[in-house]
């Protein structure tokens, strides 16, 4: 599904973001990519997004070299995995149904299709009593469940979540992690860029760990073992 | 796996094309103060623009009705015949600077210089002194000094009067006033653009997180921009109509109180220019700097990702 290879990232400003990466990671995979803050997590998330590019080596997704995509398919490509933010990314002058519904709207899809796919979105996340409320007026947990449900109102293929949890408590964290590996049980590669130790080690998936750009050590079934 | 590629429509059908006009409609309604703010600016830059072209309109207007009200009169000596005046008129006609030849017999300008004058300076008069004249209008008042040498010249002639060096004083001044207009109207058309992309850059600013997430999410750069630009045209042209209805407000008012007291200049004024000319000219200009302004807005934030 997504393969890295040698990827380097060094920013403008002459960061060096990421070092001679090497990923694989397979359909259907749940991974954590952890680590601390400014190890290089949510910069390897934007290389599969192509927000950023590889400054050296190769990012390949669905077999496709992403840096060699011509800037008219980059849409279409990014249709293809739904991303959830840290701050969860909700256009605010808009309901949670036309939030839901506006990915799928802006594909073109006809309206009834896109009835019923937004609906079944956010049944999932179990939102539908707050179909009509705006983001300002949700909880944390509940403006999470929204950006999920958007990002799988498409059913894509790869799901994308950077901090998903930063901004959450204890319990809405595990809850919203449930809700990710269910989604995951589905069908759907999922990736997601955390440094929660708790959600992690009782999730007992796999997890990549990097540290100042480097990934220093890739475990099944493991736990976050960060030591600063 | 690459079939995923292109996932919903590429063309624009209807329900597209319905989808970003109700976008724009709506982000317009639910961006309320954003929105009015920049109407706002709008409707006060195009209003001053608007009210600097007017008034130059007008200028221009006035310059141009006044030199034909210079006519030149030209007063032929006393032995010559009434027929030789014909023969002279038709020659007039044949010239071509010349646009029209009235011929005054003195027993039509008498009455009128007794009229113009007091009637007890004239009364002692025992006889009518004024010679026959024609009074002749210029097609080209540039030309007033030329025409005037040549009628000098004719043995025919006794004097000529006319207002060349008035003629001159106004040419130059409509010419000014022709060139700080074409001047001053694109420096304020510059202005004007530069305020109104200023006001609406910073809505498209304000809203510059739901551009990466629209990208994110796999809207093309067209379906992003197209609800940017309408809500640019939208607040061009309601800006435009308030800005109207400030210039239309306005040239009531200076024409009720001021232009009222002077009478010489509102009648050499000709006639005001057409409601629906500015009206057009404002919508279309909203609208075009509208569209453009958000057009460049958004474009800066589209190539961010």
């Amino acid at each position: 599904m997504i393969e890295i290879q040698e990827a380097s990232v060094t920013y403008p400003n002459g960061v060096h973001a990421l070092r001679n990466i090497n990923l694989r990671v397979e359909k259907g995979e749940f991974v954590f990519l952890v680590g601390a803050t400014g190890a290089g997590k949510s910069t390897l998330l934007k290389l599969i997004t192509r927000e950023v590019l590889p400054s050296d080596g190769k990012v390949i997704v669905a077999g496709r070299n992403v840096a060699e995509l011509p800037p008219h398919e980059v849409p279409y490509y990014r249709r293809m995995m739904g991303v959830v933010f840290q701050d969860f990314g909700l256009l605010p002058n808009k309901t949670v149904w036309e939030n839901v519904a506006f990915a799928l709207r802006v594909l073109g899809l006809p309206r009834k299709e896109i009835r019923k796919r937004t609906a079944n979105a956010i049944d999932l996340v179990g939102l539908l009593r707050r179909c009509d409320s705006f983001p300002a007026q949700l909880s944390g947990g509940e403006a999470q469940r929204v950006a999920i449900a958007r990002a799988i109102a498409n059913d894509p293929p790869l799901l994308l979540a950077d901090e998903p949890t930063g901004n959450l408590d204890p319990d809405t964290s595990w809850d919203i992690m449930q809700l990710l590996s269910h989604i995951n049980i589905r069908g759907t590669t999922v990736l997601v860029a955390s440094h929660d130790k708790y959600v992690i080690d009782r999730m007992r998936k796999r997890v990549v760990m990097l540290d100042r750009g480097t990934i220093v050590s890739d475990v099944p079934c493991g736990v976050y073992t960060h030591e600063p | 796996m690459s079939a995923t590629f292109r996932v919903g429509c590429t063309r624009m059908n209807l329900s597209h094309v319905e989808f970003l006009v109700e976008e724009a409609l709506v982000n317009l309604r639910r961006n309320g103060l954003m929105t009015l703010a920049a109407i706002g600016t709008v409707a006060l830059a195009l209003a001053v623009f608007g009210g600097f072209g007017l008034i130059l309109w007008r200028l221009e207007k006035l310059a141009n009705s006044l030199p034909p009200k210079f006519a030149i009169d030209v007063f032929l000596k006393d032995n010559v015949s009434r027929q030789r005046a014909q023969e002279l008129q038709k020659q007039f006609e044949k010239h071509p600077d010349i646009a029209q030849v009235t011929f005054k017999p003195k027993e039509q300008a008498w009455p009128e210089f007794q009229k113009a004058l007091q009637q007890e300076i004239t009364a002692a008069l025992p006889y009518n002194p004024l010679p026959d004249s024609f009074v002749i209008q210029v097609k080209d008042p540039s030309r007033t000094g030329a025409v005037s040498a040549w009628l000098r010249s004719l043995p025919e002639v006794d004097a000529v009067r006319d207002a060349k060096e008035e003629v001159d004083i106004i040419l130059s001044v409509a010419t000014v006033v022709r060139w700080v207009g074409i001047g001053g109207t694109v420096l304020l058309l510059i202005a004007t653009s530069i305020i109104i992309y200023n006001a609406i850059r910073l809505t498209v600013f304000a809203r510059r997180r739901e551009i990466r997430i629209m990208q994110l999410i796999g809207a093309t750069s067209a379906t992003i921009r197209t609800p940017f630009v309408l809500e640019g045209v939208v607040q061009g042209v309601l800006g435009a109509w308030i800005a109207c209805g400030l210039i239309f407000a306005v040239s009531k008012l200076v024409s009720h109180f001021v232009m009222r007291k002077l009478v010489f200049i509102d009648s050499l004024g000709g006639s005001p220019m057409p409601v629906w000319v500015v009206f057009l000219a404002l919508t279309i200009l909203g609208a075009a700097i509208g569209g453009v302004v958000s057009t460049l807005s958004v474009r800066k934030y589209l190539q961010a990702v």
